[in-house]
């Protein structure tokens, strides 16, 4: 009897380490083979990203019958945000989505709160195929990786309406490139002569003004002085140069000019992104300040096919060539809670495998892939102008956009700029405010 | 229990302490629960630094220091001052007005539903209504304006000088209703026969309003009053729709900036102690309030 209740202990006892070990997400053995019978994968992404996932995630089941996937849309917000709390709560989803720019990453590295993915990236190859400074860039202290990142976003870019600029004879450069502020200022002045708002900017979007800093701050800063300013907010790294330097209140003060002489719709301070987008979907703006998937954007809002091109804003420095900025930040990463973290680690090395990466390209309407892949894979069904801004990055080079590798704090200019806008700060003022967030984040880093 | 256990006093009953408390117990549960210990646990998070995870660091008054050393704290203060003191005073006005104007008439009970239609609508979705119709040429107020020729090119969400008070309009558009109809209870209990005796001694409208009814529902314009100023101060969906605080920081109230605290740069420590500090302004304005009902109820 003293025997029997002795091994109901011990059973019980190995019952509740098994159910406690279950509810620390770890309900996968690694040693046997995969299935998917009777699981749900939960994927997060943002709504222009879902539908390469979705074609993934087909994918996937097929490999594993049975499995179900749950696709969670994430607005920008809540990745911002809320989603801090789902991804460290017992609801975490398999995959999520943690950009590395904005503060949950740091906070969840912080808390040691997800996985590594040493083998995602082994099985990918993708060390080789980021290349070595995003490569870098994309990995913890620890010199491990806890994200991949799965497109890049081509920003900075102003997209114009070509119907538009052809019926008020405005002419466009042929390489793209606006090469001077009077150049600029005749375009947006024979929209507004035209009937059309000029260049649209999400000035209340708390990121648009931003984009234009990051695409002007190359043609003003030096490579070294850049590559100071992207990574001097670590206490480890020498400041070199401070954002009171003119080669960063220059790029402010260009901004202003623009504002000043009305470069930008009426109202920009009062609206936000969809606002923005909806006025130049609707044929009211001329210009577009976006990135590689805005086209598609516009064309889902107007329901009409928009024939768009591209345009670069002027340099600051004469000579200088403005470039797409480059973003990398759109990760993915699986949290420790996760309940499915082995087979969320299939879903990522599929969806980082070469083929599915140009075929992304397709799937998500125009964005860029993160890996280098040979241009016969890049061309697969790409929209034109999409591809045209794809192929002019490839052959032209493409930027690190400041904003998207510093931290959040530091990075949202937005509120700075809307105060340079009103007057109610000047371009030396700005500069010593952002001083004064880098030199916090050094003493916190 | 008999009878004899409750001593009445005027409208108030003494009830004995045991079954006053089992009585209250539920009650006091619930605000236990709900109320004191987040609240407890807001001033503990507002002494540490905490970014959402992982455990909190201790960092004495830290917080509290860097938000009196931030001017922008105090810019923010007089913000909801301004939109607080106006949005409810708005309110309580127009709610009045309104409530006194449909006691009676034939298009009364048609007047009570179109003023109480904003309530219904979600305070989101009103905001994000007018902040498109706000909007300088795409929106349908400034197309109106244009029809009538006073141009279409107002933008009024993008002055640091204007926004607020746009602001300010569309909260008391979206927040007269709920008042309206307290006010329309109140101004119906005033018994019929004192109008009637008014209007035999030639009391007019303008007269029966501000000697009649106007004093005889005092009270409840006050607790309205109270719980605008309140619910105003807190309040979060409006200006954060419309206008994410900005533009250039001027309608930055402090629930704006308190969730911007906490869930954009993940300084919870930081948003706790300027909800502490909140806390402290609201139960101020709570009891002056609660005294001013009290005497008013007099």
């Amino acid at each position: 009897m003293k025997r029997r209740s002795y091994l109901a202990g011990v059973a019980a006892l190995a019952a509740s380490l098994a159910l406690t070990a279950c509810s620390n997400g770890g309900t996968e053995d690694s040693s046997e083979p995969l299935s998917g019978a009777g699981k749900t994968l939960v994927v997060q992404g943002s709504a222009y990203f879902l539908p390469v996932f979705k074609e993934v995630g087909a994918q996937l089941q097929q490999q594993l019958p049975g499995l179900q996937i749950r696709y969670d849309e994430l607005t920008g917000e809540q990745e911002t945000s809320t989603n801090l709390q789902v991804v460290t709560s017992d609801a975490a989803p398999d995959v999520a989505d943690i950009p590395t720019n904005l503060p949950p990453y740091r906070t969840l590295l912080k808390a040691k709160q997800l996985i590594p993915l040493d083998d995602v990236w082994t099985a990918d190859d993708l060390e080789n195929g980021y290349g070595k400074d995003l490569a870098n860039s994309l990995k913890a202290a620890d010199g491990h990786p806890y994200v991949v990142s799965y497109s890049r976003t081509l920003y900075g870019v102003v997209w114009y309406n070509k119907a538009i600029f052809s019926k008020l004879n405005i002419s466009v450069p042929a390489d793209h490139q606006i090469a001077s502020m009077t150049d600029l200022l005749t375009i947006t002045n024979a929209l507004r002569a035209g009937g059309y708002q000029p260049l649209a900017a999400g000035g209340a979007s708390s990121y648009h003004l931003t984009w234009i800093l990051d695409s002007l701050l190359p043609t003003s800063a030096t490579p070294e002085q850049l590559n100071n300013f992207v990574n001097n907010f670590d206490q480890k790294v020498p400041i070199t140069v401070d954002y009171t330097d003119k080669s960063f209140t220059a790029v402010l003060d260009r901004l202003k000019e623009m504002y000043d002489n009305k470069v930008f719709q009426d109202g920009t301070l009062g609206m936000d992104s969809p606002t923005t987008n909806a006025l130049f979907a609707s044929g009211k703006a001329g210009m577009l300040m976006g990135h590689d998937l805005s086209p598609t954007g516009a064309k889902k809002t107007s329901k009409t096919d928009l024939d768009l091109d591209f345009l670069f804003l002027p340099p600051i420095n004469p000579g200088a060539k403005t470039l797409p900025v480059n973003y990398a930040g759109n990760t993915l990463a699986i949290p420790k809670k996760a309940k499915n973290p082995a087979i969320a680690k299939e879903f990522l090395k599929l969806l980082m495998n070469k083929e599915n990466q140009a075929k992304a390209i397709k799937w998500s309407g125009g964005a860029a892939p993160a890996i280098d892949l040979p241009t016969s894979l890049l061309t697969e069904g790409k929209p034109a102008n999409e591809m045209g801004l794809l192929s002019y990055g490839a052959a032209n080079g493409t930027r690190d956009g400041w904003a998207s590798i510093v931290p959040a704090k530091l990075g949202t200019t937005d509120p700075y700029i809307e105060k340079l806008f009103t007057g109610a700060m000047n371009s030396a003022e700005v500069g010593k405010a952002l001083n004064g967030i880098r030199d916090e984040l050094r003493s916190s880093s | 229990m008999t009878p004899r256990a409750f001593r009445r006093r005027g409208t108030t009953a003494k009830v004995p302490w045991p079954l006053a408390v089992m009585l209250s117990l539920p009650a006091l549960v619930g605000i236990i629960i709900v109320f004191l210990v987040p609240f407890i646990g807001t001033i503990r998070l507002s002494f540490t630094t905490w970014f959402g995870v992982g455990e909190a660091e201790p960092v004495g008054l830290r917080n509290y220091d860097a938000l009196f050393s931030d001017p922008t704290f105090y810019s923010s203060i007089r913000v909801t001052v301004l939109y607080t003191l106006l949005s409810a005073l708005g309110i309580v006005i127009l709610a009045t007005v309104t409530a006194m104007s449909v006691r009676r008439g034939r298009l009364a009970t048609v007047l009570r539903i179109v003023w109480f239609l904003p309530a219904i609508a979600p305070g989101t979705a009103v905001a994000v209504f007018w902040a498109f119709a706000l909007q300088p040429v795409s929106g349908a107020v400034n197309g109106l304006l244009g029809i009538v020729g006073l141009g279409d090119t107002h933008a009024w969400l993008a002055s640091p000088r204007d926004a607020i008070y746009v602001v300010i309009a569309v909260t008391i558009w979206a927040g007269v209703a709920f008042p309206f109809l307290l006010i329309v209870g109140a101004i119906e209990r005033v018994a019929p026969e004192i109008y009637e005796a008014a209007q035999l001694d030639g009391a007019g409208a303008t007269r029966q309003a501000f000697h009649i009814t106007l004093p005889l529902i005092r009270p409840v314009l006050a607790m309205v009053t109270v719980l605008e100023l309140i619910w105003n101060f807190n309040s979060f969906t409006t200006v954060w729709a419309m206008t994410k605080g900005g533009p250039a920081e001027a309608t930055n109230t402090l629930p704006v900036r308190l969730y911007v605290d906490a869930f954009q740069n993940f300084e919870f420590g930081e948003a706790a102690a300027l909800g502490v500090m909140t806390s402290v302004v609201l139960v101020v304005i709570g009891l002056v309030g609660l005294r001013f009902a009290n005497r008013s109820a007099v």
